[in-house]
C-alpha cells in the first residue's frame, strides 16, 4: 500500500483554512441571528432581488394613499356636512315664507329671510381647507359662490336688477311697479330672471366653481372625481330662490304680485332641496368607495408584508441552531488544532 | 573480496549519507515554503560495492499544470466578483436604497402625492426634492461606475507592470537553469524560485508551461500568446487616468499581438488581467447603459407635449440635461446623460422656477404645452397621467442588454436583477473557483511539499547510518593497524 505524502505546511494550512471559512460563516450566522434578515439579500435573491424593492414600493405607496385617502374623506364629510346646514337653511327659509304668505306678508320679515339665507349658503358653499375651497371643483383657488351682498357679488347683482328693467322698463323701485301682474312677474320669473342661471351666466356672474370636480387616486387603479362641485342645478336653484325675494320683495310690488314672488321663491328653494338630496346622495356613494377602497388597502398591505419577510426574513430558530452548530465546530477545530501542533517528533528524540 | 573493497564500499557510504543528510536537511528548511518541491533520494549501488545517491526533485505535473490553471480561474472570478460588489455596495448592500429602482419608486411616489393635494405647494416642492435626489444619486452612481472603470484599467496597468518585472526575473533564472544544467550543477533551488515565479503569474494570467531540453521552459498565456521563450517577451498597456461616457480605453498587446479590445486575434479571458478587463469593458459598460437609459427614460416619461396642435416636439419637463430643452431620441443610446441629467431649472424654486408647472405644464414658456388649460389649483390629471406612465410600456436600447420592451419601473427593476444576479453568480464563481484552487494547490503541496516529522525520522535512519559506516571505516582502521603492526614485527 502506498501511503500518499502530507507535507507539514499542507497539515497546518488545512487548518488555517477551515478557520476562515468557518469565520466566515459565524459573522453571516450572528447577523441572521441578530437581524432576523438574510446576511446578504442581494446574494441571496439574485435576479429576484428587485421583488423587495418592488414590494417596497407597494407598501408604500399603500401607506400613502391611506394618508391621501383620509384627506379625501374629509373633504367629502365636510361637504357633506355643508349641504346637510344648507337643507336646514332651505327649511328655515321655506317656513318664513310660508308662516308670511299665510300671515301679513311682511317685506323686513322676507327680506330679513332672504339675506340670512344668502349669506349661511355663501358660508357653506365657500367652506375651504387647507386654503382648497371644496365646492370649486379643480378651481380650488376661487370661491365656489360669489357673496351677493358684497363686491364679489357685483356683476351678479346688477345683472339681476338689469333684467328686471329690460324686462318691465323700469325698476321695482319705481311706483310703476305696483302695476306689475302676477301672471307677468311669473314670466319674468322663468324667463329671462332664470335665464341668469343658465351654465353660461352661472359661470361667469355667480361662481369660481369649474364643473369638473377634483379626482383622486384612492387605490392602485381607482381614480374617483369629486361629483359635487357649485355648478349643480341644486345650488342654482337656492341662490334664485333667495335672490328674487332678496331683490324684488322690497320694492313697489303689490301684494299678489309679491304672494306670487313668494310661491316661486318657495317652490324653487323646494327643488334645491331635493337636488341637493341627489348630491348629497352621490357624495355618499363616493364616500362609500373611498372607505371601501381603504380597506382593501389594509387587506393589501398585510398580505405585501407577509411576502416582503418571506423575501428577507430568516427561520430564526434555524439561524440560531446554524450559529449553535458553527461554535461547536469552531470549538472541535480549537481542539483538535492544539493536539495536531503538539505532535512532533522533536519531543521525542 | 578484499579489505580495500570494505573501505571503499564504506567511504561511499559515508559520502552518500552526508549527502542525504544535507537533502534532509534542506527539506527540513523548506517545510514553511508552499513553493517547496521534496527532494528524494534515489540511492543504487555501483560496481566495487560503492553507493551513489542522486538527488531527485519530483514533480507530478498533472497537479502542478491544474494548480496553475486553477490559481488564474480563481483569481480571475474574484476580480469580477469585487468589480461588482463595489458597484452593489454603492447602491446599499441589504435594501438597494440608493438603486434607481428603489428611487424611481420613491419619485412616483412624490408624484401620486402631489397629485393627491394639487393645490398644496408643499407637495409639489417635495416632488421636487425628491426628483432633485433622483437625479443626483443617479449622476453619482454613474460617476461611481466610470471610476469603477478607472480602478479596473489601473488594475489592468498594476497587473501589466507585475508581469513584465515577473518576465524579466524569469528570464534571470532561466538562464541560470538552462546554464547550471548543461554543465551538470545543482539547478533544484533554482527550479524551486523559477516555480515561485511562474506561480505568481499564474494569478495574473492562465500560463502554459511548455517544458523543453536542459531544464528550459517557454511560457505562453493559456490562449497561446507568447510570454517567454528563451527572452521576456514584452506586454504593454496604456493606461487610461479618467473615464468619460465615451471612453472605450486602451487594449492590451503581448509580443505586439492585441489581447483585448474589439478585434483581437486571442483575447485575454483568464487571470486577474482576464477579469479586469471583463469588468472595465463589459460588466460597467452594461450597467452605464443602463443608467443612461433610465436618465433618457426618465427626461422622455417627464417630457411635454404639443396640447394644442399636436405638432411641436416635445419638450423637456421636470428633468432637463445637456441637450435640452429638447428630449433625446426615444430608445436610442444617448451615452452620458445620466451625467447631466438634473431638475430643470424653470421648476426649481432655488433657480427661481415656478413649482406649480409640474401640475399645469408649459415649463418652457410655450402655452401650447399647458395642460390645465382652464387653470384651476385642484387640477391633478397631467401629475396622475405622469405617475401612470411610470408603468407604461416604452422602448429602451438594445445596447443595455436588457429587454428592450417594458415599462421604466420594470426596467429599473430588471437593471437591478441583472446586476444581482451576476453578483450572485460571479460570487458562486468566485467561491467555487477559490476552493477549487485551494484544493489543487493544498493536494500539490500536500503531495509535493516536506514532512517533518517523516524527515526527521530519515535523518535518524542516515544517522544510525552514518554510524555504522564510520564505525566500519574505525574498524577497517583498526585492522589495517594491526596487520601492519604484524608486517612490521
Amino acid at each position: 500500500m502506498k501511503l500518499g505524502n502530507i507535507s507539514t505546511f499542507a497539515l497546518n494550512n488545512n487548518l488555517r483554512l477551515q478557520f476562515t471559512r468557518m469565520h466566515n460563516n459565524l459573522a453571516d450566522a450572528q447577523k441572521e441571528v441578530a437581524t432576523g434578515k438574510k446576511a446578504d439579500i442581494g446574494y441571496s435573491l439574485g435576479s429576484f432581488s428587485s421583488s423587495t424593492i418592488t414590494v417596497d414600493n407597494q407598501i408604500s405607496f399603500i401607506e400613502q394613499t391611506k394618508v391621501t385617502n383620509s384627506f379625501v374623506e374629509n373633504r367629502l364629510s365636510t361637504m357633506q356636512i355643508s349641504m346637510g346646514a344648507m337643507v336646514d337653511d332651505a327649511n328655515q327659509f321655506i317656513a318664513s315664507l310660508t308662516a308670511e304668505l299665510t300671515g301679513s306678508m311682511n317685506k323686513d320679515v322676507l327680506n330679513l329671510a332672504a339675506s340670512s339665507a344668502l349669506g349661511k349658503f355663501s358660508s357653506s358653499m365657500n367652506v375651504s381647507q387647507g386654503g382648497e375651497f371644496l365646492f370649486s371643483g379643480i378651481n380650488s383657488d376661487s370661491e365656489a359662490i360669489y357673496d351677493y351682498q358684497g363686491a364679489t357679488g357685483a356683476a351678479a347683482k346688477a345683472a339681476v336688477q338689469n333684467a328686471f328693467v329690460t324686462e318691465f322698463g323700469f325698476s321695482v323701485n319705481d311706483p310703476s311697479a305696483s302695476s306689475i301682474t302676477p301672471a307677468a312677474m311669473k314670466s319674468f320669473i322663468d324667463g329671462a330672471f332664470s335665464d341668469l342661471f343658465n351654465d353660461a351666466n352661472w359661470d361667469s356672474l355667480w361662481t369660481g366653481s369649474s364643473d369638473r370636480g377634483m379626482r383622486s387616486k384612492i387605490s392602485t387603479r381607482e381614480l374617483v372625481e369629486n361629483p359635487v362641485t357649485g355648478h349643480a342645478k341644486a345650488f342654482r336653484d337656492f341662490t334664485a330662490s333667495s335672490v328674487l325675494i332678496e331683490e324684488f320683495a322690497d320694492g313697489n310690488l303689490n301684494s299678489t304680485t309679491i304672494n306670487q314672488l313668494a310661491e316661486s321663491s318657495i317652490s324653487l328653494m323646494a327643488q334645491s332641496i331635493s337636488g341637493i338630496a341627489i348630491e348629497q346622495s352621490k357624495m355618499g356613494v363616493i364616500e362609500q368607495r373611498v372607505s371601501d377602497a381603504t380597506e382593501r388597502l389594509d387587506f393589501q398591505k398585510n398580505v405585501l408584508t407577509d411576502q416582503m419577510s418571506q423575501l428577507t426574513d430568516v427561520d430564526s430558530y434555524e439561524a440560531a441552531t446554524r450559529l449553535n452548530q458553527i461554535v461547536i465546530g469552531l470549538e472541535a477545530s480549537y481542539a483538535a488544532t492544539v493536539k495536531v501542533q503538539s505532535l512532533s517528533i522533536l519531543n521525542f528524540i | 573480496m578484499t579489505l580495500t573493497d570494505a573501505l571503499r564500499s564504506a567511504t561511499s557510504a559515508l559520502a552518500g549519507n552526508a549527502k542525504q543528510a544535507s537533502m534532509l536537511s534542506r527539506n527540513v528548511a523548506g517545510v514553511g515554503d508552499p513553493n517547496y518541491v521534496r527532494r528524494d533520494a534515489v540511492v543504487s549501488t555501483q560496481l566495487y560495492g560503492a553507493i551513489k545517491v542522486d538527488i531527485q526533485r519530483n514533480v507530478q505535473l498533472s497537479l502542478y499544470n491544474s494548480s496553475i490553471a486553477s490559481n488564474a480561474n480563481a483569481a480571475n472570478a474574484i476580480t469580477v466578483k469585487n468589480g461588482i460588489d463595489q458597484l452593489v455596495y454603492s447602491i446599499g448592500i441589504d435594501d438597494f436604497a440608493n438603486s434607481p429602482a428603489s428611487m424611481l419608486g420613491d419619485l412616483k411616489e412624490a408624484v401620486e402625492l402631489a397629485a393627491a393635494a394639487p393645490s398644496n405647494p408643499s407637495t409639489s416642492s417635495a416632488l421636487i426634492e425628491r426628483g432633485r435626489t433622483f437625479a443626483t444619486s443617479l449622476n453619482d452612481l454613474y460617476s461611481q461606475v466610470l471610476s469603477g472603470r478607472a480602478d479596473a484599467d489601473k488594475e489592468i496597468a498594476s497587473s501589466v507592470d507585475k508581469l513584465n518585472s515577473l518576465l524579466g526575473q524569469l528570464e534571470t533564472i532561466n538562464e541560470q537553469i538552462v546554464k547550471g544544467t548543461k554543465s551538470q550543477q545543482d539547478v533544484l533551488d533554482s527550479i524551486d524560485i523559477r516555480d515561485g515565479i511562474l506561480e505568481q503569474m499564474s494569478h495574473e494570467v492562465g500560463l502554459k508551461i511548455v517544458p523543453r531540453a536542459d531544464n528550459d521552459i517557454m511560457v505562453l498565456t493559456s490562449n497561446g500568446l507568447m510570454m517567454f521563450e528563451t527572452t521576456a517577451r514584452d506586454i504593454s498597456f496604456q493606461p487610461t487616468a479618467s473615464f468619460g461616457a465615451n471612453t472605450t480605453g486602451n487594449s492590451l498587446y503581448i509580443d505586439g499581438v492585441a489581447a483585448s479590445g474589439d478585434e483581437p486575434w486571442l483575447p485575454v479571458t483568464t487571470g486577474r488581467l482576464g477579469g479586469a478587463f471583463k469588468v472595465r469593458d463589459e460588466i460597467l459598460v452594461s450597467q452605464q447603459n443602463q443608467l443612461d437609459e433610465i436618465a433618457r427614460s426618465v427626461i422622455d416619461l417627464f417630457g411635454e407635449e404639443d396640447q394644442v396642435n399636436g405638432v411641436k416636439p416635445k419638450l423637456a419637463g421636470m428633468f432637463t440635461w445637456d441637450g435640452g430643452p429638447a428630449v433625446p431620441t426615444a430608445g436610442v443610446l444617448e451615452p452620458g446623460i445620466a451625467a447631466s441629467i438634473r431638475i430643470n431649472e424653470l421648476i426649481d424654486p432655488q433657480s427661481g422656477g415656478d413649482s406649480a408647472l409640474i401640475r399645469d405644464g408649459g415649463i418652457n414658456g410655450d402655452a401650447d404645452y399647458i395642460y390645465n388649460t382652464t387653470g384651476g389649483g385642484g387640477y391633478s390629471d397631467h401629475l396622475y397621467a405622469l405617475a401612470s406612465s411610470f408603468d407604461d410600456t416604452t422602448s429602451f436600447a438594445p445596447l443595455a442588454g436588457l429587454p428592450t420592451s417594458q415599462s421604466l419601473t420594470d426596467f429599473a427593476a430588471s437593471s437591478l436583477d441583472w446586476l444581482n444576479a451576476s453578483r450572485q453568480a460571479a460570487h458562486n464563481d468566485a467561491n467555487y473557483q477559490s476552493e477549487l484552487s485551494l484544493q489543487y494547490n493544498n493536494a500539490f503541496q500536500s503531495e509535493m511539499g516536506a514532512n517533518l516529522d517523516a524527515e526527521m525520522s530519515k535523518l535518524l535512519e542516515v544517522e544510525r547510518a552514518y554510524q555504522a559506516s564510520a564505525k566500519l571505516l574505525s574498524t577497517i582502521d583498526e585492522m589495517y593497524t594491526v596487520l601492519f603492526n604484524a608486517m612490521r614485527a
